[in-house]
């Protein structure tokens, strides 16, 4: 292709990546190193109360913020370093609760608290996720053809559904007097409170995630087996290999690039998990490092939001997504480098 | 070591036959090859053996048992397929010691197992490879020894040299036929290749539409075809075939003429004869037949001169160095004890 076709394909695309994408992580990246806040002064005056022969003065002093000339508190920049960052992993009572021995005690720290989150629920339902998508592809993969259309219809709905509403829609069914809750109190004959403690809370999201993203999985999974090699599968069934080993040997092979691929995804939209904590409401109990950042971007009742701390989180998840994606992200160069199919 | 019965076998799909109501006895260590177009039901007959389709009605026994029942796994045999089936993850060694490992057969004797299997399809050098980065013959091999590794009773291979060129065709052919020799398996050969069947059967089946036509030795097929399908597919080029009438012991077409046949006859028939069993001789009216030349082929052994008779082109064989222009007169001579009569109507031989 000629250089110039390329630039007039490429270059929109680019622009765009570079304003709305790379610009903005540049900006975050460079305001988590910075703090701003309104500039206080600190004022003496003289308050006088009226008294008896003589008034009693006394002097007095407060801050407050100052006003530019439009009426508008003043506010400085400057530069902090890795403060908000020391601030955000708080190491000193990390550090502290590691010498006394009381790990849970780090768990308070909100960092942690969202950190520990977002990894649970990462790794737990990443083979979940996995799993239950290869499951379904290969079961409707070798269901009767008159029947796989409708399947897959209704395989793919939870994936149509907006994840919020669908996180909403599980809450409220097991809600205080939602429809499952008031079954499982009828089957157990006990009060269950599904939203009371973190780990039911927990629960519940993995189910739902795992619910709404398998389709997902399932779906690529099935394009997957459509390519699969028919005589290798048979080879397999002459050659003696069971079920287990045929799904061992050959399709598991043959899907893993798609496996890495689904892997990827779920990995980059996990970490971010955030729906279900608005969804479920469960800030009280859990937390994800997503759902942090946006409660530092969330006024306080001065009105004030934590910019920096916001930024400071943002980078850390970015990094944290990172951290997470290079084993996928070297194996699949050394399949490439080894030269693919 | 296993002969092999097929009785009343049939696939149906709905109301479409993929094989019906097949009967045939294949002796131990006997080399059978299945022949026939596209879509003549060889392939399902040879799935249906393997255990990977299900007859419709029928029974196959593998040696003393009835296999109907059976998985593929239980039956004993050993497939090669058109397309190799090879497990793309695993290098050849580890492709050829698959059926020893899922059968749980004693790791100890695997490496002496595949390092013979791989000796005797000529792999030896090949093992650590993977097989995206092994040529076409070389992959066909590796599936070969796959099936010879754990040495089954069966061979079933299903048109296992179709995805080679030409002349790797030739040579794999060769081997192939040695192989059998070696290890005196039952196999089953499908193809679409008549020279394949030539070549390497003990007995071909021809088949069509899903029904057996003729079954017998190579010659026998070739000299003696029981109908008009089997003479117009064994055989490079094919046997002539004139339609026309036969009475009193003479042939006669449109512009042909065949003296001294069976006499007491009077029929509708289609003629046959081969292109090596006729010469060519002065255009006249001693001739059987006499037209211009429709097209002049040379073959390097022999020169092919063909004419048209009425709607078919009859083909004849001439000594190497004969020439003859297109649209020259020209005469054939056909013999008529080398002629193979079968009825119109049926397409059956018409026993003289």
């Amino acid at each position: 292709m000629k250089f110039k076709t390329f630039v007039a394909f490429v270059g929109p695309s680019i622009l765009m990546m570079l304003l709305f994408i790379a610009a903005p992580l540049v900006s975050v990246f460079i305001q988590s190193f910075h703090h701003t806040q309104p500039v206080y002064e600190t004022v003496t005056r003289e308050v006088c109360t009226p008294g008896f022969i003589k008034q009693i003065c006394q002097e007095e002093t407060s801050s407050q913020p100052v006003l530019g000339a439009d009426g508008k508190p003043l506010v400085e920049t400057h530069y902090v370093g890795l403060q908000s960052y020391r601030d955000l992993l708080d190491m000193d009572r990390v550090w502290q609760a590691i010498d006394v021995g009381r790990w849970s005690e780090i768990l308070t720290i909100d960092f942690w608290k969202a950190l520990r989150f977002t990894l649970t629920f990462t790794l737990l339902t990443l083979p979940l996720v996995l799993l239950v998508g290869l499951a379904l592809a290969v079961a409707i993969n070798n269901a009767l053809k008159s029947i796989r259309g409708p399947i897959i219809f209704i395989t793919l709905l939870p994936f149509i559904i907006t994840p919020v509403i669908g996180a909403l829609s599980i809450r409220w069914l097991f809600i205080g007097d939602g429809i499952m809750t008031a079954m499982l109190e009828q089957w157990l004959q006990q009060d269950i409170a599904m939203f009371a403690q973190a780990w039911t809370i927990e629960l519940l999201m993995y189910f739902y995630r795992v619910w709404h993203v398998a389709p997902f999985a399932f779906v690529i999974f099935y394009a997957g087996l459509q390519t699969l090699n028919q005589d290798t599968l048979e080879s397999a069934i002459v050659d003696g290999a069971s079920r287990w080993e045929r799904v061992r040997y050959v399709l598991v092979p043959h899907l893993m690039p798609l496996i890495i691929f689904v892997a990827l995804i779920h990995l980059m939209d996990c970490y971010r998990v955030f729906e279900e904590i608005v969804g479920f409401s469960s800030q009280a109990h859990v937390i994800s490092l997503q759902w942090l950042t946006y409660d530092f971007l969330t006024p306080d009742d001065a009105g004030n939001r934590s910019i920096a701390r916001a930024s400071a989180s943002a980078m850390l998840t970015m990094i944290g997504i990172v951290l997470l994606l290079i084993p996928l992200l070297r194996r699949t160069w050394r399949d490439h480098k080894r030269g693919g199919h | 070591m296993a002969s092999i019965t097929l009785s009343n076998l049939s696939k149906r799909w709905g109301k479409v036959y993929g094989a019906k109501d097949i009967n045939l006895e294949i002796a131990d260590r006997e080399f059978i090859v299945f022949l026939g177009p596209s879509g003549c039901g060889k392939t399902t007959t040879m799935r249906m053996i393997a255990g990977l389709e299900d007859p419709s009605t029928g029974e196959i026994h593998i040696g003393e048992r009835v296999v109907n029942r059976l998985d593929p796994k239980d039956r004993d045999v050993a497939m090669v397929f058109q397309s190799y089936g090879l497990y793309p993850n695993l290098t050849v060694y580890e492709n050829i010691r698959f059926p020893l490992k899922v059968r749980k057969v004693d790791p100890a004797t695997h490496d002496e197992r595949v390092k013979r299997a791989a000796n005797m399809v000529e792999l030896g050098d090949l093992l650590e490879r993977l097989p995206r980065e092994l040529s076409g013959g070389q992959r066909q091999r590796v599936a070969l020894a796959r099936a010879v590794v754990r040495q089954p009773t069966v061979f079933l291979m299903d048109e296992p040299l179709s995805n080679l060129d030409a002349k790797l065709r030739v040579s794999t052919r060769a081997q192939l036929k040695n192989l059998q020799h070696e290890l005196q398996v039952t196999t089953i050969y499908v193809t679409h290749d008549q020279i394949e069947a030539m070549t390497l059967a003990d007995r071909v089946v021809v088949m069509q539409a899903g029904e057996i036509q003729q079954v017998g030795t190579p010659t026998d097929i070739y000299n003696h075809p029981t109908n008009t399908f089997v003479a117009g597919f064994i055989g490079s080029p094919a046997m002539n075939l004139v339609n026309g009438e036969i009475a009193d012991g003479v042939f006669s077409a449109p512009g042909m003429q065949i003296t001294g046949l069976a006499s007491g006859l009077s029929a509708s028939v289609t003629l046959g004869f081969r292109a090596e069993d006729a010469a060519v001789s002065t255009p006249g009216p001693e001739a059987a037949i006499s037209a211009p030349v429709y097209s002049m082929e040379l073959l390097g052994d022999a020169t092919m001169v063909t004419v048209r008779v009425a709607e078919a082109l009859v083909s004849v064989k001439a000594d190497k160095d004969y020439r003859i222009g297109i649209g020259e007169p020209v005469g054939f001579s056909i013999s008529a004890d080398k002629c193979h009569l079968f009825d119109r109507a049926s397409g059956d031989k018409i026993q003289a």
